[in-house]
């Protein structure tokens, strides 16, 4: 068989920050930039006893998404823990959508070669972003952990 | 009788009454109460952190309040304690676990912000079972807790401070938090009322969580007065707990004394067939015959998949536990231990130097249950169970306004009697950790002393969702019948 006998199929998995003010489930700023850590509180940093609280904007983002793209948006739809051990992660789990997502089905339009091509979708559902590990900035050499982004709103795609 | 003493020997309201009357001043009701915990706590155990200075100050603000005609409420000038599991601002708070060992948090709770609020006085932190993970204070990482009631017996568990606390008369009113009968268990085994309100009743914002779907905060009293005073403060909607209800606080106080006429009291014989004790089981039957000498029907209910509960809550609570228990991995806060070493040592040697032996036990288990392949068998199938256990409350609700039956089926245990066999301690949770999976509301009261062994004995009330004004009046009425306990001997004043 020749290349010409293979047809190449691509899966595309997209994350998308959502631009709200204030991250996913605590007031913390969602500005890029900052001191480490300076975009921080209970929640974000996961202490002990803390619990999330949903941002309505997150929902509405997702939600408008999901039109645009001609998906299914769900009324109903399940939060669900990613649960992993890495520093970048305060909690010990991410909060995302498995089951039930809030948004199916639909299609992002794209034009090739002059041709309208509906490339369709899965699903959409939205989660909590990590932190980052920053390597080599400890006195010894080691790494730090900067948690300005753990908690950002984010679409998987 | 001493007059610290006497100021002692008062309940929370007991004592409300007469810091309002200014007839005690709450820095003598703190003086009083600091002074008895140093007298005693050294056998008792109760108390992991004395706030002593910070509560005289609060004391004292209090009386200023008083003097000017200012209190905020019932409870100012009260001297209370609470779990170690509940955050307090610049206080330690451990889990009684040495993975938190010296942690201070810099935020106070929703449940301590509001005792705080109307004016309580913080004596400390109470000892309790590590992560709330016990039925007898013996997981605690630090010491154990006995009973006032017989120093040789564990007072319960996991909130067996709060309990001993009362009933050793440390302080007027304790909270605790309940995830499979960790308030209503230490209640009975130290003769003090304890209430497991409605899951979403209280807020569970700063609580340390072991169990999401199943914990709960609730407060413990000398009396049922005590508890619906407390409860009154803490209950209500926090816009940082989305499981917390929006539905109104009742007046628990309003209807408390209605008596129990026309009362219908469910009564699950299966309940007080063969496990429960002899002596717990006469105590029981009296206290539900005495519920028709007030003029309550006793019914008979059938809740057949209670068998299924202690199946269900251990496999539901430990995993659950597994992931709530994954922070603390010495990154941010608390024990640090392999640094400098690759990521797996940092955590492995952090967790298995900070965890006691009972959390490990449950990580593993609710890891497991949680597995992929092992999910549904496991995890998703106790929730099944769950569904069905809360539909056998509904029926059972359908007649009945309170279902009545034993807390534990024997009275407090010896230290060492059954930490060695995990699954013993396990089984004895199996009339309690039903209102936790069904998301019922639960008080225990004493119902008199063991015959022989002169403990107490406990009665337990399941009261429908967010129905916790039915369950203390029900509770009142048996308590105003009954007559108080007798002071505890296994201490001296």
């Amino acid at each position: 068989m020749g290349v010409s006998d293979y047809e190449v199929v691509m899966g595309l998995e997209v994350h998308a920050q959502l631009l709200t003010q204030s991250k996913i489930f605590c007031g913390c700023s969602t500005a890029f930039g900052g001191e480490p850590n300076a975009h921080t509180c209970p929640i974000c940093l996961a202490l002990p006893g803390v619990l999330p609280s949903l941002n309505r904007k997150v929902v509405e983002f997702a939600t408008r998404i999901g039109l645009a793209l001609g998906c299914e948006v769900r009324k109903k739809s399940i939060w669900a823990r990613k649960n992993y051990f890495y520093p970048d992660l305060p909690k010990g789990y991410q909060i995302s959508q498995y089951e039930l997502p809030i948004c199916e089905g639909g299609g992002v339009p794209i034009t090739i070669d002059g041709r309208e091509r509906l490339v369709p979708l899965v699903r959409i559902h939205m989660e909590e972003d990590a932190g980052k590990n920053v390597h080599g900035v400890a006195a010894d050499g080691g790494s730090g952990v900067d948690l300005n982004r753990a908690g950002v709103p984010l679409c998987e795609i | 009788m001493s007059a610290a003493a006497e100021v002692l020997a008062l309940s929370l309201a007991e004592l409300s009454s007469a810091l309002a009357a200014r007839r005690v001043s709450s820095r003598e009701a703190t003086e009083a109460a600091l002074g008895r915990i140093a007298a005693t706590d050294g056998r008792v155990g109760a108390f992991l952190a004395i706030t002593a200075e910070q509560a005289l100050a609060q004391a004292a603000a209090a009386d200023e309040r008083a003097a000017r005609g200012a209190r905020l409420g019932p409870l100012d000038g009260v001297p209370l304690a609470v779990k170690d599991l509940f955050l307090t601002r610049g206080i330690p708070t451990t889990a009684g676990s040495r993975i938190l060992e010296g942690y201070l948090p810099p935020y106070d709770g929703t449940v301590v912000e509001r005792l705080l609020a109307a004016g309580a006085v913080l004596l400390g932190k109470l000892n309790l079972d590590e992560f709330a993970m016990g039925s007898s204070t013996e997981n605690s990482a630090y010491k154990p807790c006995r009973n006032p009631w017989d120093l040789a017996r564990t007072p319960g568990g996991s909130s067996g401070g709060s309990a001993a606390a009362l009933a050793a008369r440390q302080a007027f009113g304790t909270l605790g938090t309940d995830t499979g009968g960790s308030i209503r268990e230490p209640a009975a085994f130290c003769g003090v009322v304890g209430l497991k309100p409605t899951y979403g009743r209280v807020s569970r914002y700063g609580v340390i969580a072991f169990a999401s779907s199943l914990d709960q905060p609730g407060p413990l009293g000398r009396t049922v007065e005590d508890a619906a005073l407390l409860l009154q403060t803490i209950a209500g909607h926090d816009p940082k707990d989305m499981t917390s209800s929006a539905r109104p606080v009742d007046d628990y106080r309003a209807g408390l004394e209605g008596g129990a006429r026309g009362l219908k009291v469910g009564v699950p014989r299966a309940w007080l067939a063969e496990g429960v004790e002899a002596g717990v089981r006469r105590r029981v039957e009296e206290a539900l015959a005495a519920y028709e000498r007030l003029g309550a029907t006793l019914i008979d209910v059938e809740l057949p998949h209670t068998k299924y509960g202690i199946a269900a809550y251990y496999l539901l609570a430990p995993a659950e536990a597994s992931s709530n228990l994954a922070r603390y991995d010495g990154v941010r806060y608390g024990l640090r231990r392999g640094a400098g070493g690759a990521l797996k040592e940092l955590y492995g040697a952090t967790r298995q130097a900070g965890f006691g032996a009972e959390p490990k036990r449950r990580i593993m288990l609710g890891t497991y249950a949680l597995s992929a392949g092992y999910y549904d068998a496991y995890y998703l199938r106790a929730q099944k169970v769950r569904t069905l256990l809360r539909r056998d409350f509904e029926r059972a609700f359908e007649c009945c306004d309170v279902i009545a039956g034993p807390v534990t089926p024997a009275v407090a245990f010896r230290l060492g009697e059954k930490v060695t066999d995990p699954l013993a301690m396990y089984l004895a949770d199996v009339f309690t950790v039903t209102c936790n999976l069904a998301a019922l509301p639960g008080i225990s009261l004493p119902c008199g002393l063991h015959p022989s062994e002169r403990v107490p004995v406990g009665l337990q009330l399941i009261g429908r969702p967010f129905d916790e004004a039915t369950l203390l009046r029900a509770a009142r009425a048996l308590e105003r019948e009954a007559g108080p306990l007798p002071t505890p001997t296994g201490l001296e004043a």
